[in-house]
């Protein structure tokens, strides 16, 4: 019977799946106010909506082009490898596909952490998760008298709950290789007998 | 398999650095436009955004309407939506002062939420009634005039979310307040 990595083989679907659900929303959405102003932000695509109108960052549009190119491959590498795991060369596609969920995870978790840090910094102060108040400053050119707030709230969406998913299934998968390739090595003896012999 | 390992590798490598190398390439003219909002190919212009939200000022219809029986008054404001999305006045909230005496007379609100569409301009009816020491006073002292200039002063104005407080309208003009019939 031929051996399958089930935990791989959840985590590739899962990962595409997560690729397709993210063309649609964001992994993080920050809504200023009723939504006069929006911040989505994905690994796969981050857009800024102001007053109805939207706009994109070019780099960031360049590093969510290599992110959805990341996914794409890694996913159908790690179906592959899990289908066919005890293959010569399954080690190398699960070398490479069971990392690119968790860097990218953990690199969009940094990354936001460090707005927030950098925005708090500057006296802006909003919320990763959850809602809070905004003041904006006198400065801002609204003149005197004038006092203007706003209500923030975030929160993390589906696609990220997804990927996460299919980042703690790679971590299972590559756990559970070795289960797999001993067995391997356990339903044919006879070849480790013949190996040794000559 | 080493040549696996070496073929993932390069496609990791190129992944990564080709669409940033492209969006260079595309941008070798201005490169800080890499890092520059942009929309539609071309860069932001956050001026013009900025000043669609500063047209969201009311502008007094008419003038105001009294009801000597209730001793009430109902200001009208016209609310234009400058933006590409809804908008909800949810509420708003003034004291009326008499000018001269910078005395309260009275103090209006939203009755209900109105939600005004793109493009679109909307009339804000605000009410409120006299206060006690007010009618006094304008029977007093006003009893022979139909009309009393007056002031809003601490103006606050919930717009989808965002709550505006102005000490005074921006345009400084007095409101002429009819009060014929009080007596």
């Amino acid at each position: 019977m031929r051996e399958i990595n089930w935990f791989g083989l959840a985590a590739g679907i899962i990962m595409l799946v997560m690729l397709a659900a993210s063309f649609f929303l964001p992994w993080w959405q920050l809504t200023v106010g009723a939504g006069l102003m929006r911040i989505n932000a994905s690994p796969i695509a981050t857009t800024f909506d102001l007053l109805g109108e939207q706009f994109l960052i070019p780099i960031i549009f360049a590093i969510n082009i290599s992110t959805i190119l990341l996914f794409i491959v890694a996913g159908a590498l790690m179906l592959i490898y899990s289908l066919l795991p005890t293959k010569s060369y399954s080690k190398h596609l699960l070398s490479f596909s069971y990392k690119k969920p968790i860097y990218v995870l953990i690199s969009f978790i940094a990354v936001l952490l460090i707005m927030n840090a950098v925005a708090s910094f500057l006296g802006v102060n909003f919320p990763v998760m959850g809602s809070t108040t905004f003041n904006f400053p006198q400065q801002l050119a609204f003149g005197s008298g004038v006092e203007v707030s706003t209500s923030m709230t975030a929160e993390f969406m589906l696609p990220f709950w997804l990927a996460l998913a299919a980042a703690i299934l790679c971590v299972i998968a590559r756990l559970y290789h070795p289960r797999l390739t001993s067995k391997k090595t356990t339903a044919n003896p006879t070849s480790i007998v013949q190996s040794t012999s000559t | 398999m080493d040549k696996v390992k070496l073929a993932l590798t390069i496609l990791s490598i190129a992944i990564l650095v080709v669409p940033l190398m492209v969006m260079v390439y595309l941008n070798r003219d201005n490169l800080i436009g890499i890092v520059l909002p942009t929309q539609n190919n071309s860069q932001m212009d956050f001026e013009r955004i900025t000043e669609k939200f500063q047209e969201i000022e009311p502008n007094l219809v008419r003038q105001p309407e009294f009801f000597p029986q209730n001793k009430s008054y109902i200001l009208a404001f016209n609310f234009t939506n400058p933006l590409l999305e809804n908008i909800t006045v949810e509420a708003v909230s003034a004291q009326v002062f008499l000018q001269d005496r910078n005395m309260l007379l009275s103090n209006i609100t939203l009755d209900h939420p109105l939600n005004i569409l793109p493009g679109q301009s909307a009339i804000v009816a605000v009410s409120g009634a006299l206060t006690d020491e007010a009618i006094t006073y304008l029977k007093n002292s006003y009893s022979e005039l139909n009309t009393v200039e007056a002031t809003l002063q601490n103006i606050d104005i919930q717009i989808s979310g965002v709550h505006v407080h102005l000490d005074k309208l921006p345009s400084e003009a007095p409101i002429t307040l009819p009060i014929g019939g009080l007596a």
